[in-house]
């Protein structure tokens, strides 16, 4: 029953295109080079490399990949 | 591989990548990424969610009691009882002298209860295994 809360979703899930993924990291390096690293299945230590960054320095990417993802998302469904 | 199976393939390695980043968040990064009202929406799923777990093992736990107490042979320790008070009452009649020691007045007034009754029974089964000892040496 639980599980029905969680996921009450629209019955289409929208399903971002990798376009407009790549279309909101635009200006960003780091972030297209994140989103790039991530489609080539890196991690870690490895993405921390090709960003040039450290631990916390990835973690602020991540952040804003996260707020990319929302906010594209929330763009196209309004 | 066709470019919608590989725009899936993408997306599901970013989630991957982006449900494991949130993993590794501390507890202060995630609260300051997610507001107030959706934590305060899934503290209520979860309270709502204990609170029904804890009830279905109440009545669970209340269903198989019910159906334990349905299930148990309740007519078990009565019907020895009554079988051990028949002999005992046999045994007094043969005895006089254990018939005077568990009179009401012997015992302060308390009549021998159905324990007390077995009780004696198998103390009495005890001294005839130990007369049958003796008679056989």
């Amino acid at each position: 029953m639980f599980l029905r809360k969680l996921h009450k979703r629209p019955s289409a899930p929208y399903v971002m295109p990798t376009s407009d993924i790549a279309a909101g990291a635009e200006g960003d390096e780091q972030l297209q080079f994140l989103i790039e690293g991530i489609y080539d299945q890196m991690r870690g230590a490895k993405l921390q490399e090709l960003l040039g960054v450290d631990a916390k320095g990835l973690a602020t990417v991540y952040k804003r990949l996260s707020r990319l993802l929302t906010r594209s998302k929330t763009k196209v469904t309004s | 591989m066709s470019q919608d199976h590989d725009d899936h393939a993408k997306l599901l390695r970013l989630a991957e990548a982006f449900a494991e980043s949130i993993l590794t968040m501390s507890d202060d990064d995630v609260l300051a990424e997610v507001g107030d009202e959706r934590i305060a929406r899934v503290q209520e799923v979860v309270t709502e969610v204990a609170s029904n777990v804890s009830k279905q093992a109440l009545l669970k736990a209340k269903a198989d009691r019910e159906a334990w107490t349905a299930s148990r042979p309740s007519n078990v320790v009565s019907l020895l009882g009554s079988s051990a008070r028949s002999q005992f009452d046999q045994l007094r009649r043969r005895d006089r002298e254990l018939d005077q020691r568990v009179t009401l007045a012997a015992r302060k007034g308390k009549a021998p209860t159905d324990r007390d009754v077995e009780g004696l029974m198998d103390d009495w089964e005890d001294l005839k295994g130990l007369d049958g000892q003796d008679k056989s040496e």
